[in-house]
Formats: structure tokens, C-alpha cells, sequence
């Protein structure tokens, strides 16, 4: 067991690299893959196995990231302009800065969406594991492979 | 059979509504709930699923808050609100008016049962 809880850490880990997933959404993520491996592991998988298959059906996390852009772009800029530091430092000086980052995030979030011909509405990721080109090769084999 | 992605896009929205009308839950046993509904016929993507609860968040048709059962998991539940249950009443009108039109002309005269058998 302690193999997959190296497992999961990594693709946690992977996941939370993303500036729009925060740590709540990662612990969400997280319980869901958890429940997956579970429920596989009852249905007689080895540990292994069911975290292969939980991985792979949770999708593609590039997808999965961009998907939680759309909703949460607001969280993007912050990552401009924090760096890799997890906790904010604010500083007046850094006002500034930061609309000047947040502008220009919001700009290329939507040179990015014209460029992707992303519809506003309806989301397109609702699309089967098995049936559609989002989801590549499992993520869980080689999550630093990107 | 492969639902078409638009139509399974369309339908994710109303279903988690009213899975969460039924009865507070959380991600994977929304998604459970989602299969055994369609009988295996809609699979979503397990991961897309968050963003969607999170638009519903925002959206204020849900509200969430992480608990953690006696013997299992800390895991973050959605309930409906006032505002999600008039959304969805609202959806459901447009669905049962769409699939009462296309009831209506598969029924009608001049369509063949048996070609929708095949479908």
C-alpha cells in the first residue's frame, strides 16, 4: 500500500502545479481518486491496478487544469505574480504590479481562448474516457513526464 | 453507444442539479449515481466533473462543506439551493418539452419503430 500512497503523493503533487487548482481542490481530487481505488481494490484489483485505472479515469490533467482555468481564472494571476511561493505576501508596492500582471493574464486567457476556439458556455470535456482524443496515454505512469 | 458530446454536455448540468435535489453528495458518488441513472451510458470524465460543481458553486446554485463521516474520508459535499432547485425547475421544463416534441414526431405517422430499434 505504501507504493500507491507514493503514487497518489506524486500525482498530487502534479495536479497542484497547476496555478488554478487550489489546495481544497486538490484534497477534493484526491478523496475522489481515493474512493476509486477503493472501490476497485473491492472489486479485486491489486492496489497497482486500481490506481492505474482510477488515473485514467479521472482524464487527462492537462484537460482537467484548463477546465478548472475556465472556472477559476481569477486565481491565475496571483500565480504571475507569487511565483512558485504558496503563501500570498502582500505588500503595497506590489499593487501595481500585480493589475499590471493581471491584465495581461486576462489578455492571453483570451488570446488563448480565440486561439483554442473555446465555446463560453458549455464546457466540452464531458466526453467519455474511452470515446474521445482528450485523454491520452494515463498520466499516473509518468506524471513528470510533461 | 456513444452519446453525442454536445447532448452529454447539455444534460450534465441538470443531472448533478437533480442528483443534489435528491439528496447532499459529493463528487464520486455523483458520478456513481450518473451511471447507475443511464445505465452505464453516460460516462463522464471523472476529473471535469469538479469544475462543473464549481460553476454551480459560483453560479450559487450549491452550496459545500467538507465533512468527515465517523469511520471514512474527509470529502467535500454540495447541496442545493433555492436558486439551483428554480435552475433546475427551469431546465426541466426545456427538457421535458424537447423530448415531448421528439416523443411526439417518433410516434407520429410515417416513422418506423423498428428503424429506432436499430439505432
Amino acid at each position: 500500500m505504501d507504493g500507491v500512497e507514493a503514487q497518489i503523493a506524486e500525482w498530487r503533487a502534479y495536479v497542484a502545479k497547476s496555478p488554478a487548482v487550489n489546495g481544497h481542490d486538490v484534497d477534493e481530487l484526491d478523496a475522489h481518486l481515493r474512493d476509486q481505488i477503493a472501490e476497485l481494490g473491492e472489486a479485486g484489483l491489486t492496489a497497482d491496478e486500481a490506481f492505474l485505472v482510477a488515473v485514467k479515469r479521472m482524464g487527462d490533467l492537462d484537460t482537467m487544469s484548463r477546465e478548472f482555468a475556465r472556472e477559476h481564472w481569477g486565481r491565475l494571476w496571483k500565480q504571475l505574480v507569487l511565483s512558485d511561493e504558496d503563501e500570498p505576501t502582500r505588500t503595497s508596492s506590489r499593487w501595481i504590479e500585480a493589475f499590471v500582471f493581471a491584465v495581461a493574464a486576462g489578455a492571453a486567457i483570451q488570446i488563448a481562448r480565440l486561439a483554442a476556439h473555446f465555446p463560453d458556455e458549455e464546457p466540452e470535456w464531458f466526453c467519455s474516457t474511452s470515446a474521445c482524443s482528450c485523454c491520452r496515454s494515463s498520466p499516473g505512469t509518468s506524471p513528470d513526464g510533461a | 453507444m456513444n452519446i453525442n458530446k454536445d447532448l452529454v454536455a447539455a444534460s450534465a448540468t441538470p443531472l448533478v442539479l437533480a442528483i443534489l435535489a435528491q439528496e447532499e453528495s459529493y463528487g464520486y458518488a455523483i458520478l456513481k449515481r450518473v451511471r447507475e441513472l443511464s445505465g452505464g451510458e453516460l460516462e463522464w470524465t471523472d476529473g471535469m466533473l469538479y469544475p462543473l460543481l464549481h460553476r454551480l458553486l459560483r453560479l450559487g446554485y450549491v452550496t459545500t462543506d467538507w465533512r468527515t463521516p465517523p469511520e471514512g474520508r474527509r470529502r467535500r459535499y454540495y447541496a442545493i439551493t433555492d436558486d439551483g432547485q428554480a435552475a433546475l425547475a427551469e431546465q426541466q421544463r426545456q427538457w421535458v418539452t424537447v423530448t415531448r416534441a421528439l416523443g411526439g414526431v417518433w410516434r407520429g405517422p410515417g416513422w418506423s419503430p423498428a428503424a429506432l430499434g436499430e439505432a
